[in-house]
């Protein structure tokens, strides 16, 4: 339980992935910034910004759930939200919900989120390089709703295999339609 | 002479010192990072070979909770071999002595409804004691240690402060 299993929390840091199908994914910390009114570090996964917060016993994550509606982004959900607790262990499970809307030209938006993270067990990483990682299982639920005639809710279900190394974080992320796996990761300071 | 000495010491009476001690632990680097402050308490009888130096055998057994809002806590269970020596046994306030330890500890990691397998992994303990008369025949103990759990993949250090209580029997 000694080790890091999200190392986020050091400038530099930078993990390559190899994405299952052709390209690359670089993810690296960039620094540490304000949001949310709280400080935290922000992570540059591709061309997107992502946000957390290392705690000593969890990590937060900054959920920023939006829509496009008649050519506008919709603010639904703007939050800190706990990703994981430390330490963690086998069988260990968290679910954060939320339900909230928007009103956007008139428009009521509504929005129901839901993500349950279960620790299955742990093992060595699919493809064999490291050993004694938490397998996390993450079931994410979003069900939109543009309340207005025609329009039906819109429901998204992602399910995601992730493998997470101890000192390195994550190794291995796996959904119905991508997949990636750790090439390089350089710690940084 | 170690036939002659095991003999001597199986036919003339053993003294036996049996000692119980109370803890607070703090985890040092980056694995108590979760952790809060931790309590533990223990059981040892030791043979006294001389009036300096005893040896034994203990149990102690330890717990940690989780700092912030979570909900883990860690469990360790250490049967362990011990032996300590002391300067001045016949001090009645003042009799300093060096204890340390080898054992194995059985550690027990749980955290919002999930529980890590237990592993059994070897530690080592050393420490220092300040040993004093409180009458009754009972002598008291205070002092620090700090213990190393060799892990497979990471050690679990800790420093501990100490408050015990022991008394001499003869067998």
């Amino acid at each position: 339980m000694g080790a890091d299993y999200y190392p986020i929390d050091d400038i530099g840091s930078q993990w390559e992935y190899s994405i299952d199908g052709g390209g690359t994914l670089i993810v690296s910390v960039i620094d540490q910034t304000e949001k949310g009114e709280r400080a935290c570090y922000r992570v540059l996964s591709g061309a997107d910004y992502t946000y957390w917060i290392a705690n000593d016993g969890y990590l937060e994550f900054y959920e920023d759930h939006r829509v496009m509606f008649n050519g506008y982004e919709v603010p639904l959900y703007q939050a800190w939200v706990t990703w994981l607790d430390w330490p963690l262990t086998t069988g260990y499970s968290r679910t954060d919900t939320a339900s909230t809307f928007a009103v956007s030209q008139g428009i009521t938006i509504s929005h129901d989120w839901e993500r349950t993270s279960v620790v299955q067990d742990i093992v060595t990483s699919p493809d064999g390089k490291w050993a004694e990682c938490y397998h996390l299982k993450q079931y994410e639920t979003t069900i939109n709703w543009i309340r207005a005639a025609g329009f039906e809710p819109e429901t998204t279900t992602v399910r995601r295999d992730i493998w997470l190394a101890p000192d390195v974080g994550m190794v291995e992320r796996t959904t119905a339609d991508s997949s990636l796996t750790l090439v390089e990761y350089q710690q940084g300071n | 002479m170690i036939l002659a000495f095991s003999a001597a010491a199986i036919c003339s009476a053993i003294d036996i010192d049996l000692g119980a001690e109370i803890g607070m632990c703090y985890p040092t680097g980056q694995w108590g990072n979760s952790l809060n402050t931790g309590v533990d308490a223990g059981l040892s009888a030791s043979w006294i070979v001389t009036q300096s130096f005893r040896t034994g055998l203990g149990l102690s057994f330890s717990v940690f909770g989780s700092s912030d809002q979570g909900a883990a806590s860690l469990t360790f269970f250490e049967p362990q071999l011990k032996a300590g020596y002391y300067l001045r046994p016949w001090g009645n306030i003042f009799n300093p002595g060096v204890v340390c330890a080898i054992g194995l500890s059985r550690s027990s990691l749980s955290n919002s409804g999930g529980t890590d397998p237990a592993s059994w992994d070897p530690f080592w303990n050393v420490g220092l004691r300040w040993n004093f008369n409180i009458g009754s025949g009972f002598r008291g103990e205070i002092g620090g240690d700090y213990s190393s759990i060799m892990a497979e993949m990471e050690t679990g250090d800790s420093f501990s402060l100490k408050f015990g209580i022991s008394r001499e029997v003869e067998l």
